[in-house]
């Protein structure tokens, strides 16, 4: 399926691995110049060679933080008009005991999970709107949906995000400008192993059996790999998805019980 | 994107015209082998040509009607293991107060619109959890997250059609055969031409005002193209798409106005 991207440019956060990159493989594969942001140049640049010979694209690579303002400032001097804009957020898993979290503490949650992608739409959105072109996919999480074992902090901010999505997208889609959230539930990333690294040690248990039990969770009874995810959001970008908005798209295998 | 399906066989049933015809052609477009069914012989034929001519995909055509015993017994002889089910059966229920219909009404409206839809999955998923491969997407409607006044008829038979597949998806994944349901909102449409006419007498408006309210009602501003449809189906049919189940997917340019 022709995608509709060529020559279209993609701004993605947190792309030096796992489901950002994964998302950055797959829209250079269909053609768009990609500016990849991550925090570690090592990896960064890593990535950005390994997209640039697969597949022949713009390659930027942007070592920042998108949690600051300077970061921000950075990778949107970088890609200022993205026509593809991918917000994810990196670093370790949030499971430590809310009771040992102070007010800084959950600023500092606000800020990488809910304020850092609202301005960075706040700083693309209306340039789509202008193009009459953009897509933006948010990377949250099952935990959007529903608490997933230990007490994933991220939720809360995610949650009050994925209210700001559907005020907004509804705002901006006869614009041809759509915003949806894909959840994923178990994939097999750094941060899914880092996150089974401090499972095993709470539990006592290996990592290997760690993982083990995190596959039966789900009813698919396996882990998916990042490019199955990188999948869904380049079709959730495609010309063709133009009437798709507003979605909260589940990448669970089943796991989140719900009908709806 | 190659979605992996090429020589997959596949089957859909309404697919004369409308998002039964562009699911079918936007399969064919990834090389499967189309079986098509539609009532109306004539205009099926005229479907699988045009459909052969735009792919050089193999397309069969079976007239018949899905909603009877009949018609999914030559449904299934035509294409007796499809890798790929698209469920689009029955002609839109008559509108009216929900507290009007009688039992054979109601009894109607669930042979149509649900029972036929378990009936085709019950004859196949066996073999695509056998095969290690399957993907069921049903066509229902908004109207399933969303009532619309005197449509009951469409609705409740939808939903129980909901809630059988939420239950087997989560049996099926780990065979790789996923279950989803496509919930178009205001499509470019025969049927929501029809539809948009019965509004408009029902309501003893002129066209033109029923058309424009319809308009304005949407965030989008305009109907969906069943050729976006058709893309969504042939992605969530996509060899990529196996940790992707259970789901609902409004396809309604952001009408559905729910957070989640």
């Amino acid at each position: 399926m022709d995608l509709g991207l060529a020559g279209k440019t993609a701004l993605i956060s947190a792309a030096s691995r796992g489901l950002g990159r994964a998302c950055a493989f797959s829209l250079a594969r269909e053609g768009v110049d990609v500016t990849i942001v991550a925090r570690r140049s090592g990896p960064l640049e890593e990535t950005a060679a390994e997209i640039l010979a697969a597949t022949g694209v713009r390659v930027t690579a942007v070592a920042a933080d998108i949690t600051n303002a300077e970061g921000r400032a950075k990778s949107l001097a970088a890609c200022p008009q993205p026509d593809v804009l991918i917000t994810n957020t990196g670093g370790p898993p949030h499971i430590s005991d809310f009771r040992q979290l102070g007010r800084d503490d959950w600023i500092a949650l606000l800020d990488a999970y809910l304020v850092a992608p609202v301005l960075l739409i706040r700083e693309t959105v209306d340039g789509m709107i202008e193009r009459r072109f953009g897509r933006i996919v948010n990377i949250t999480s099952i935990v959007v949906k529903m608490p997933a074992g230990s007490l994933e902090l991220s939720a809360s901010p995610r949650a009050g995000f994925t209210g700001f999505v559907a005020g907004l997208a509804r705002q901006v889609v006869r614009y041809n400008v759509t915003i949806n959230n894909l959840l994923p539930g178990s994939l097999d990333t750094d941060r899914v192993h880092e996150n089974m690294e401090v499972r095993a040690r709470d539990a006592g248990c290996t990592v290997e059996e760690m993982y083990a039990q995190r596959a039966a969770i789900s009813p698919s009874g396996r882990i998916a790999d990042p490019v199955e995810f990188g999948a869904a959001c380049a079709f959730l970008c495609s010309a063709q998805a133009g009437y798709i908005t507003g979605q909260n798209l589940l990448l669970d295998g089943g796991r989140y019980p719900g009908t709806f | 994107m190659d979605l992996g399906i090429a020589g997959r066989k596949a089957f859909v049933s309404g697919a004369s015209k409308g998002l039964g015809r562009a699911c079918a052609l936007a399969l064919a477009q990834e090389g499967a082998r189309v079986t098509i069914l539609a009532r109306d012989a004539g205009r099926l034929e005229v479907a699988a040509a045009e459909i052969r001519a735009a792919t050089g995909a193999e397309v069969t055509a079976v007239a018949g009607d899905i909603t009877t015993e009949t018609g999914r017994a030559a449904a299934l002889a035509a294409c007796p293991d499809p890798e790929i089910l698209v469920n689009n059966a029955g002609d839109a229920p008559p509108r009216g107060d929900c507290l009007q219909w009688e039992i054979e009404d109601w009894q109607a409206a669930l042979n149509n619109h649900m029972l036929t839809s378990v009936m085709m999955i019950r004859a196949t998923v066996p073999g695509m959890v056998e095969r290690g491969f399957g993907r069921v997407v049903n066509i229902t409607s908004g109207i399933v997250k969303m009532p619309i006044a005197n449509m009951s008829l469409a609705t409740a038979p939808r939903l129980g059609l909901t809630g059988f597949a939420a239950g087997l998806a989560r049996q099926v994944v780990r065979h790789n055969v996923t279950i989803n349901n496509l919930l178009p909102g205001a499509m470019d449409t025969e049927r929501f031409k029809i539809h948009r006419e019965e509004l408009a007498k029902h309501e003893g408006d002129p066209h033109k005002a029923q058309e424009s309210a319809q308009l304005a009602g949407g965030p989008a501003g305009r109907w969906g193209d069943p050729a976006e449809f058709g893309a969504a189906c042939a992605f969530l049919s996509s060899a990529q798409a196996g940790y992707i189940t259970g789901q609902s997917l409004s396809f309604d340019g952001g009408r559905f106005p729910g957070t989640l």
